[in-house]
């Protein structure tokens, strides 16, 4: 009887979390990657400020570094990333989404060249 | 009828009155005492009850079916998830519950995984589901499906990524040891699991020291 009762209110709740979480129930891989930039960064950059950058993604919205260059990021060593000055990167991003219209679309992006060439 | 007579008859009839009270009365001494006329009924003893030949003999309680027993197993060892070319590494813990017979066996099963990526996210990943096992000697060889809730912590602030995951699983362990009712195993599990909502399959698997009791 208890048992019954545990699995009944572990379903309901069990329910109830992917009902309120259901429009997040998504991983996409530029948004993983982005992820994965980002903690290579404040890895590598001691007081890594990444208030500036958005990973997420969603309807129109794309994460800020796209699938190429959180590749590319990860694909430097910490010495690169720091000798091309990506320790800023947060803030180079939110001075972008400042000057740019900041709807997260495609002019608010970190241009590829900043990055990896 | 003379004063004395009177006297004698009270006197005969007080110790008929007395004698007969004492035989009535329990002894709280257990002593059996002098016999008396009277004794309360006692069921006669078991080996002088009736017994009716045309009743048949209750049966004995059934035996288990095929010598089943309700097993218990506890794994612990280390897992690996891949997702978009991205690994995840960590630990694993699995719970099952079930029973097994001479020749196979069948769990309901929990599983926890918690790591993290190469770049350091953390990572969760919590299935319920099931297993049937076939038991080879010490070998089992094993087959399910599970189901999940899979959790990447975000790097930029902090919250959860999730996705739900359904896939088939394989598994095989080895008994290295019983004790008593416990058997120490290794074994090792792999799956595909379709990830919702991703673009991509998840590969998982699972190598594990484990108690089964």
């Amino acid at each position: 009887m208890n048992r019954m009762r545990f699995l009944r209110r572990f379903g309901l709740a069990l329910g109830a979390f992917l009902a309120l979480t259901a429009e997040n129930l998504s991983i996409d891989q530029d948004e993983l990657q982005c992820e994965q930039a980002v903690a290579y960064l404040a890895s590598c950059c001691p007081g890594f400020d990444n208030a500036g950058i958005n990973c997420t993604a969603g309807g129109c919205v794309r994460p800020d570094l796209d699938l190429p260059t959180s590749k590319c990021l990860q694909s430097l060593s910490c010495d690169q990333v720091v000798a091309r000055g990506l320790c800023n990167l947060g803030q180079r991003e939110a001075a972008a989404k400042q000057s740019g219209d900041g709807d997260g679309d495609d002019d608010d992006r970190v241009p590829d060249v900043d990055v990896c060439q | 009828m003379s004063r004395c007579t009177i006297l004698h008859l009270v006197a005969v009839l007080s110790a008929l009155y007395c004698s007969s009270s004492s035989a009535q009365e329990p002894d709280p001494e257990g002593d059996e005492g002098p016999p008396t006329r009277w004794t309360p009924w006692q069921p006669p003893p078991p080996s002088m009850v009736q017994v009716d030949d045309d009743e048949p003999a209750p049966a004995p309680a059934p035996a288990p079916r095929g010598g089943g027993r309700s097993v218990t197993r506890v794994t612990v060892g280390g897992a690996a998830r891949s997702l978009y070319d991205v690994g995840f590494w960590g630990a694993h813990l699995g719970v099952a519950w079930g029973g097994e017979g001479p020749r196979g066996a069948w769990y309901f099963t929990v599983d926890g995984f918690g790591g993290a990526t190469d770049q350091r996210l953390a990572t969760g990943h919590l299935q319920l589901g099931f297993l049937g096992e076939g038991i080879f000697g010490r070998f089992r060889i094993g087959a399910g499906q599970r189901n999940g809730l899979f959790m990447v912590r975000r790097a930029t602030d902090g919250s959860a990524m999730l996705v739900l995951t359904f896939g088939p699983r394989l598994t095989a362990s080895y008994d290295l040891a019983t004790v008593g009712k416990t058997t120490v195993l290794v074994g090792a599990d792999a799956g595909v699991d379709l990830v919702l909502v991703a673009a991509s399959a998840m590969l998982e698997g699972n190598v594990y020291l484990g108690f089964r009791f």
